[in-house]
């Protein structure tokens, strides 16, 4: 007990050096890049929590990052080098934009419905990258990446031919219909209910993990694909269920995202939140609250940079390099190992000489 | 004193997590003698030893050679100043010629950057030449067998002008006729001015060959004698602190109406390049342990592979009970009453970082005592583990302690705890004992004695002849992935003979070995 | 039908199959140098997309393409390092560290070019220079082999060379030698005195540079300017090659080769009105059905030597 206390102290106290370390280099940049560094570092820490539509702004960028790190991280902690939530996101964007213009009409039913649909068709998809690991053993790192540049292009070719709406002059589909909106959840901002679906998921995504046989499966295959093998778990059903399910949560997310923020599907680019949703996982350990967490974290930054980046000279993508330092110190071994080392050395001798 | 070679002083080691390897360890090696160090696993020779190589570095204390204080950043400071190491696995890789492995790390060299493959090759024969190696310089590494590899592993410590040769348990992969052989080039390496060091637990073989000995228990030495000094009795006390006992026929129960557990009918593994098992046909029967000798690389884990359902097979048969389970999937074949030591318990057995209590119930996690349709039970898993864990004796805290913090034995404990939980008809059991302490290995051998006098059969494969004769009631041997002989009692073969099959020297008729498929 | 097979038997698609290769093998050479000393890089596509901006921006600032292409090489080898460096020192999984560093990349190389030219687009606006195409004297005369080998971007024939040179490196010298020790079995390595964290750096340095050559053969050759994201994937479809060749480099440079081809009939039906989204969807597919036949075949072959 006493041992693991002092392990989830060490990544506290790791993390929040990290956090630290990366903070004094983005300090660095502004004073390099800006006219008004002191102004942009105050704006990049503290603006988020200065106006409720900010924090709004905080919570509405948590949520499309936060599926595709719950997505991301599954597929991780079964060992699995998938980074298709990139592609899911856009062709499941693409499907509820498709589906979202042909509802019935009825608020409660239309986004429920919407949302489904683009869940189980990113499940489906994410089958294919699936299947041909679990039988083939096929490179999924590598066909993964194909499908998002195959998947976007298939997309896009999709929505200029079968969906473009004529009376805009931009690519973009047709208007989602009135009733597929998702409601707002804090009056005042566009937060809307997509929060509390993440943390419903976020939940869920935990009880799988850690109280069910699927979860148990994943963890043992994760850790120790020989292992799992040798213990007479079935690696072609696993791989199978789990890039469902996380094609599944990432579908979900990409649907909750547009019904939440956008009227039409304008996406005419991969959207990077699949790949940031790798980055999440990564922060946040493949643990579903860390990913939460990773998810807050970089959505605060990515908001402070948005709003820095509108009063001052320095471009939102100065978040970039707070979260690649971030990535790199969180995951590092030896980072501060040295330090917890003789901290470590010290308790043992605290302990031998009270024996 | 000037004949002495190289000088360990009050040498010691604590690993990161605080365990200590080596307490104030001193030993002095002279130039031209075959010096053994001796103990049982985990009594800190091998650490010593990478210390002295410059693999691991000392905590305190210091080496001392040819007269010098040295400090080993690496071992290539050690290899220069004319260090060498044969390691217990080896350091081979196996697409490389035996010539590239020989050179590399130092390789003669055209135009300053190029490798000369030719030299290469012409210095490696030259070398195998003078010291009466046969062996295939072209030749890739993974096609040698395992005596060949160690051939190559010595001559990289020549090739780099090794003048201390350290052989971490050579023997320990060799059949009796191998050791011999390696032996008389060691002799001859004492002759030509080479010390040899070397690392053992085999303690009649340290006697024959030594000049002198150091007894290392728990991390210290416990002296150096000159081996016509020392006793084996003597030696033993000094390393176990008791008697070994080794016979178990007392305690093993007569059975009557046993029948077969297991049948392996015709089995036979083919590839394009070869047959890696043919013709095996076997019967294990309820209440007894049928041993499998042989030296490694023989067909063993193939043909344990295959009826644990990790590999498939080209043709024949694989009966449990009666019920045929040659391509049914591992689950099924556990839940038909298989259970499974393995033989790398890291890489197979255990999930290094998850709890104990994870890795206890894994080969029977959807069982109903411990899982609902989807959700585990996580209480009744609570209670097997720690039911297990006493009962088995795992030293730790607590069941949700890392599996991978614990020491070998304690590992090696969990993992037999686990394939005993799902009480099976057949345990195969591969090298249970390789690698840990002595208690455990001892527990563990009452253990599986107690499996098979309730009525189990077992299925034991181990390279340590020792634990095959002394466990076993009937034995086989494989040689060159074909059953070579049968023996209906450990006491109908010699060490001598059992050597000759393992070698592939001798082999029964076919009607004798037919006699190991019993109905 | 017709148009399309006047375009594709054409000593002008041989051409585009060598101009479109070149960043491919770069990228797969890249890849392959860090993946066989035992350090897989997957940051080429990133380093690619910051060499390809900071060959522009450094011949901006210098008034030399070639002083680009060093700034270029510069922050190629600097990205490898950083993945070098944390995953040998503070053991970051490579992978986690790769994908840190692309993801970085992409934002990064925006943010430059917001700074310097204030839009989020390109560096058209910028007086950046372009490296030299060469037409080799004689060769350029001879019909059809001339059209087709002469008239390339100087960095087409560095590549050629370097191509040669890493085959060279690799199977004959004592470096290439103890690159594969420490990628096939680094405790063998170590054990007869290989540095094996020296050889792996010096591994990713040579893979950064090559990463970068690619990096800046698109900003500086292919086109004569950076637009956010240009790598378009040609990074991964290195991986990809890599991944298919296993170790051996010549079947690394020919599936790169197979993938040139498709990229280029891409490029060449670009000028027909088939619909563009589609068209570029080529080259990946090439590699995502490659791959799986790849796999197929290796299971099939497993499956026949253990059975």
């Amino acid at each position: 007990m006493f041992k693991k206390n002092s392990d989830v102290m060490f990544e506290i106290v790791k993390t929040l050096v990290a956090i630290a370390i990366s903070l004094v280099i983005s300090f660095l940049i502004l004073v390099l890049v800006s006219k008004t560094p002191v102004d942009a570092f105050f704006k990049l820490l503290t603006a988020p929590v200065t106006k409720i539509r900010y924090f709004g702004n905080v919570l509405e960028t948590m949520v499309p990052i936060g599926f595709a790190g719950l997505a991301t991280s599954l597929l991780f902690r079964t060992g699995l080098f998938n980074l298709g939530t990139e592609g899911i996101y856009y062709i499941c964007g693409v499907v509820t934009a498709t589906v979202a213009s042909q509802m019935f009409g009825n608020a409660f039913l239309d986004p429920i419905l919407t949302i489904l649909i683009s869940s189980v068709f990113g499940g489906l998809v994410a089958l294919i990258p699936g299947y041909f690991k679990a039988k083939y053993n096929t490179n999924e790192l590598v066909v993964s990446l194909m499908m998002n540049s195959i998947l976007f292009g298939l997309g896009l070719f999709f929505v200029k031919t079968f969906i473009r709406a004529s009376d805009v002059p931009s690519v973009a589909s047709n208007k989602f219909m009135e009733t597929t909106r998702l409601p707002i959840f804090i009056p005042g901002t566009r937060t809307h209910i997509g929060v509390i679906v993440l943390l419903v998921v976020t939940v869920l995504m935990f009880i799988l993990l850690f109280k069910t046989k699927l979860g148990y499966s994943i963890r043992m295959t994760g850790l120790n694909k020989n292992f799992a093998k040798y213990s007479g778990m079935s690696a072609f059903a696993l791989f199978l269920s789990v890039h469902f399910i996380s094609g599944f949560i990432g579908g979900m997310g990409s649907s909750i995202e547009l019904l939440g923020m956008y009227e039409r599907f304008t996406w005419v680019a991969l959207p990077g939140l699949g790949f940031t949703g790798a980055l999440i996982a990564t922060l946040g350990k493949n643990n579903p609250f860390g990913v939460l967490l990773a998810s807050f974290g970089i959505a605060y930054i990515r908001v402070g940079a948005e709003i820095m980046s509108r009063t001052t000279d320095v471009p939102v993508e100065m978040a970039a390099f707070v979260e690649a330092i971030l990535v790199f110190l969180i995951m590092s071994q030896y980072f501060l190992k040295k330090w917890r080392d003789r901290s470590l050395l010290k308790e043992g001798d605290k302990a031998n000489g009270t024996v | 004193m000037d004949d002495i070679i190289l000088s360990l002083q009050e040498i010691t080691k604590v690993y990161d997590n605080g365990v200590f390897a080596n307490r104030k360890v001193s030993i002095d090696f002279k130039k031209g003698e075959i010096h053994s160090v001796v103990g049982e696993n985990g009594a800190g020779k091998s650490t010593i030893m990478k210390i002295a190589f410059g693999m691991e570095k000392q905590s305190e204390g210091q080496i001392v050679y040819k007269g010098k204080p040295v400090q080993f950043e690496n071992s290539m400071e050690a290899i220069k100043l004319g260090i060498g190491m044969v390691h217990q696995h080896f350091m081979l890789i196996p697409s490389f010629t035996v010539a590239q492995s020989i050179v590399l790390g130092n390789e003669p060299v055209k135009n300053k950057f190029f490798v000369d493959y030719n030299q290469a090759t012409k210095k490696a024969t030259e070398l195998a030449k003078k010291y009466n190696f046969e062996i295939d310089v072209k030749a890739k590494i993974e096609t040698l067998s395992v005596g060949a590899k160690q051939k190559v592993e010595i001559l990289k410590t020549l090739y780099q002008d090794a003048e201390v040769i350290i052989l971490d348990e050579p023997t320990a992969v060799l059949t009796p006729q191998e050791t011999d052989a390696l032996f008389i080039e060691l002799k001859k390496f004492r002759e030509l001015g080479h010390t040899v060091i070397f690392i053992s637990h085999k303690l009649n073989e340290v006697k024959q060959i030594s000049d002198r000995i150091t007894i290392m228990k728990n991390g210290e030495s416990c002296g150096t004698y000159n081996a016509c000094d020392i006793s084996i009795e003597k030696m033993t006390e000094l390393i176990v602190g008791r008697e070994l006992s080794t016979s178990f026929e007392d305690i093993k129960k007569k059975l009557d109406n046993t029948k077969a557990v297991l049948a392996v009918e015709n089995l036979e593994i083919k590839t394009t390049k070869k047959h890696t098992l043919n013709n095996i046909n076997f019967t294990v029967k309820s209440g007894e342990i049928l041993g499998i000798a042989g030296v490694q690389g023989n067909g063993q884990s193939e043909l344990i592979q295959a009826i644990a359902g990790m590999r498939s097979f080209t043709s024949g048969s694989i009966h449990l009970n009666d019920v045929d389970i040659s391509t049914i999937p591992i689950k099924q074949r556990r839940q038909k009453g298989l259970a499974y030591i393995p033989e790398d318990r890291m890489q197979d057995g255990i999930a290094a970082n998850a709890s104990i209590s994870d890795n206890i119930i894994s080969t029977y996690y959807d069982s109903p005592e411990i899982s609902g349709k989807v959700f585990m039970k996580n209480k009744s898993i609570r209670t097997i583990a720690d039911n297990l864990i006493s009962k088995f004796s795992v030293k730790t805290t607590s069941a949700k302690t890392k599996i991978g913090s614990l020491s070998g034995g304690n590992i090696q404990k969990v993992v037999v705890a686990r394939e005993y939980q799902t009480d099976p008809q057949l345990l195969i059991a591969e090298q249970p004992t390789r690698g840990i302490d002595i208690g455990s290995a001892n527990f563990i051998h009452n253990q599986l004695i107690d499996l098979r006098n309730e009525g189990r059969a077992i299925l034991l494969v181990s390279a340590d002849l020792t634990e095959v004769m002394d466990l076993s009631d009937k034995l086989i041997v494989m040689y060159d992935g074909e059953i070579v002989a049968y023996f209906e009692s450990t006491n109908d073969v010699t060490d001598k003979d059992l050597g000759l099959y393992m070698l592939g020297v001798k082999k029964q008729s076919e009607e004798e070995i037919r006699r190991a498929y019993r109905v | 039908m017709e148009q399309y097979k006047d375009l594709i038997f054409s000593a002008s698609f041989f051409f585009v199959i060598i101009r479109v290769c070149v960043p491919l093998m770069f990228a797969s050479m890249s890849a392959y140098t860090a993946n066989l000393s035992g350090l897989p890089n997957i940051a080429v596509e990133g380093i690619m997309l910051i060499a390809a901006i900071m060959g522009v921006l450094g011949s901006v600032w210098t008034h030399s393409a070639w002083l680009g292409l060093l700034v270029a090489i510069a922050s190629g080898i600097l990205m490898a390092l950083i993945l070098a460096f944390s995953a040998i020192k503070l053991k970051t999984t490579p992978i986690m560290g790769g994908i840190a560093l692309n993801v970085f990349a992409s934002s990064f190389t925006v943010f430059l070019l917001f700074v310097i030219t204030g839009s989020k687009g390109t560096t058209a606006s910028l007086p950046s220079k372009v490296l030299p195409t060469i037409h080799i004297p004689i060769i350029k005369d001879i019909p059809i082999l001339g059209e087709i080998i002469s008239g390339h971007n100087v960095l087409a024939y560095i590549c050629m060379i370097t191509a040669v040179l890493v085959y060279i490196l690799v199977y004959k010298t004592k470096f290439g030698l103890h690159m594969r020790a420490s990628g096939l079995d680094e405790n063998a390595a170590r054990s007869v005195g290989i540095n094996v964290n020296r050889v792996r750096f010096t591994s990713l340095i040579l893979s950064g540079i090559l990463a970068a050559m690619g990096g800046a053969y698109l900003s500086m050759g292919y086109l004569s300017f950076f637009t956010a994201n240009m790598t378009a994937s040609r990074g991964w479809i290195g991986i990809a090659a890599e991944a298919m060749g296993r170790g051996n480099f010549i079947t690394v440079l020919l599936t790169t080769l197979v993938f040139g081809v498709f990229d280029a009939i891409t490029n060449v039906l670009s000028l027909t009105n088939l619909p563009s989204e589609l068209l570029q969807t080529i080259p990946y597919l090439a590699v995502f059905f490659a791959i799986i036949a790849y796999s197929i075949k290796e299971y099939n072959k497993k499956k026949r030597n253990n059975a």
